[in-house]
């Protein structure tokens, strides 16, 4: 498996910044969030935030991480996102729906490092690789998954990821994405029909070897 | 279970087990912004995480210098000023009681063994063990004072750490688990500096109100080698163990905060009061 350095693909989800007013999905499972925590940052604590920051960190910085590939990438998505919530908490209305906010700050983060940074890395063809062939006996289901999961697009992975990882359900997905339900759907039909076909290829790998 | 089931379930375990914790340097990082960071401003946050951190690392390098060279100055100053007799024992036969939240703070910040009140030297310790066992053999200091989070933590298990709570009354203690990287209990010791009978009173709460509210805590009391006291404490409950014991000069007692099967909304608020007749 080769990994290519391709220019910027176009991003159907533009990065905006009006976050206020608009209707932010419930908690997705998983998380554990603490009201007076939120309120108390909302007030200007540091200490407060810093310790939301502490707590909901490893969940971003992992959905960052899933969705650009790149632990760089993601660690600079992540701080711009903590910055970003610490800039806009005020205008959050609810306090128990600061994870489903947090979530779509870093998404919006991610695609705007992606953006700025001007890179997309992809894994090349799996078919074409003779490596694959040669590993295909070796190769376990999380190998599988990994060269599936490069090959998808980066809007693809953010859905796999918010529903398979963050577990929000497609309504949700939709609100933090800004799209239709229908679009979620079509996406993560696509992308585990993707992934599918990634294991089913390389199933099929050591059977032809064989013959 | 359809294949889109099984496929899905693959997924959701990939991804979870693939997933990469926030590094604890970006923590940091991040709290280093905070102050310069208005939420009215709309300016750029500045150099990102990666090409920062050299430059963070020259820059604390160099206020460590000044601040050691100005320390070994500042010294002998204060000695001269210092009414003399401070930071020597009370005098023998008062009541003395030991709280470390009101201890937090006494003495340096950076020390951990950390004194109390009284001047005695490692009273406190900030600990945490690696399994749910009763071996104070494998019980390790918490590394790092998180001077912005006010708190004893270990960068490594990100939430293990321990705190005062926002007025100074309490504790807060905070365990950590998950399923990659197992279970740390956090500990906090008392070694005692007398040789007496003493009462111990500690209340232990759960106190927060999350979403995902968890399965609650496993509290203890130790001494050196026996468990005194233990405890399952569910969301929004209290325990409370009061017992007097006689102590040796030097002898430990250990409070343990156990997660539980899971870490959810685990940060335990700890009142304890330990007091001579």
């Amino acid at each position: 498996v080769t990994v290519g350095t391709y220019g910027v693909r176009p991003m159907r989800v533009i990065v905006r910044l009006a976050i206020d007013g608009i209707t932010l999905p419930v908690a997705p499972r998983g998380w554990s969030l603490d009201r007076q925590l939120v309120e108390r940052a909302q007030r200007g604590d540091e200490t407060a935030f810093a310790m939301l920051v502490q707590r909901s960190g490893d969940r971003l910085h992992a959905v960052a991480h899933h969705i650009l590939r790149d632990s760089d990438l993601a660690a600079d998505a992540t701080q711009q996102a903590c910055i970003e919530m610490w800039r806009r908490l005020a205008q959050l209305r609810d306090p128990d729906r600061f994870d489903a906010w947090a979530y779509r700050i870093v998404v919006r983060a991610a695609y705007a490092e992606c953006r700025r940074r001007s890179v997309w890395r992809v894994v090349a063809d799996l078919s074409g690789s003779s490596s694959g062939m040669d590993a295909g006996h070796g190769v376990d289901d999380r190998d599988q998954l990994e060269r599936g999961f490069a090959r998808l697009s980066m809007d693809h992975r953010t859905v796999v990821v918010l529903k398979h990882f963050s577990g929000l359900s497609n309504a949700e997905i939709a609100d933090v994405l800004e799209l239709s339900e229908g679009t979620v759907r079509s996406r993560l039909y696509y992308a585990m029909q993707t992934l599918r076909a990634a294991l089913e290829a390389d199933q099929r790998l050591p059977e032809a070897v064989a013959r | 279970m359809s294949s889109d089931d099984q496929l899905e379930r693959q997924v959701e375990r990939w991804l979870a087990e693939t997933a990469r914790p926030m590094p604890p340097e970006l923590l940091d990082d991040v709290l280093l912004e905070l102050p310069r960071t208005s939420r009215r401003s709309w300016r750029p946050a500045g150099i990102p995480w990666r090409a920062r951190r050299p430059v963070l690392a020259v820059g604390i390098a160099a206020v460590l210098i000044v601040a050691v060279g100005l320390a070994g100055n500042a010294v002998p100053f204060l000695q001269r000023w210092l009414p003399a007799g401070a930071g020597s024992p009370a005098p023998t036969g008062l009541v003395r009681t030991w709280d470390p939240a009101a201890d937090f703070r006494v003495g340096s910040l950076a020390a951990n063994p950390s004194d109390d009140a009284y001047g005695n030297a490692g009273v406190w310790a900030y600990l945490y063990g690696p399994s749910t066992a009763q071996d104070p053999a494998s019980y390790a200091l918490m590394p790092t004072f998180n001077v912005k989070l006010d708190q004893w933590w270990v960068p490594a298990f990100r939430t293990l750490n321990i705190y005062p709570n926002p007025d100074g009354t309490a504790l807060e203690l905070h365990s950590f688990r998950t399923g990659n990287e197992g279970i740390r209990t956090a500990i906090l010791r008392w070694t005692s500096p007398v040789a007496a009978q003493v009462r111990l009173h500690a209340q232990f709460t759960l106190g927060q109100t999350c979403q995902v509210q968890g399965d609650g805590v496993i509290v203890s009391v130790d001494d050196a080698a026996t468990r005194l006291w233990t405890a399952a404490i569910p969301a929004h409950e209290t325990r409370t163990f009061d017992t007097t014991i006689a102590v040796e000069t030097g002898a430990p007692l250990y409070v343990v905060v156990e997660p539980g099967a899971d870490s959810n909304c685990d940060t335990t608020t700890l009142v304890l009061r330990i007091s001579t007749p």
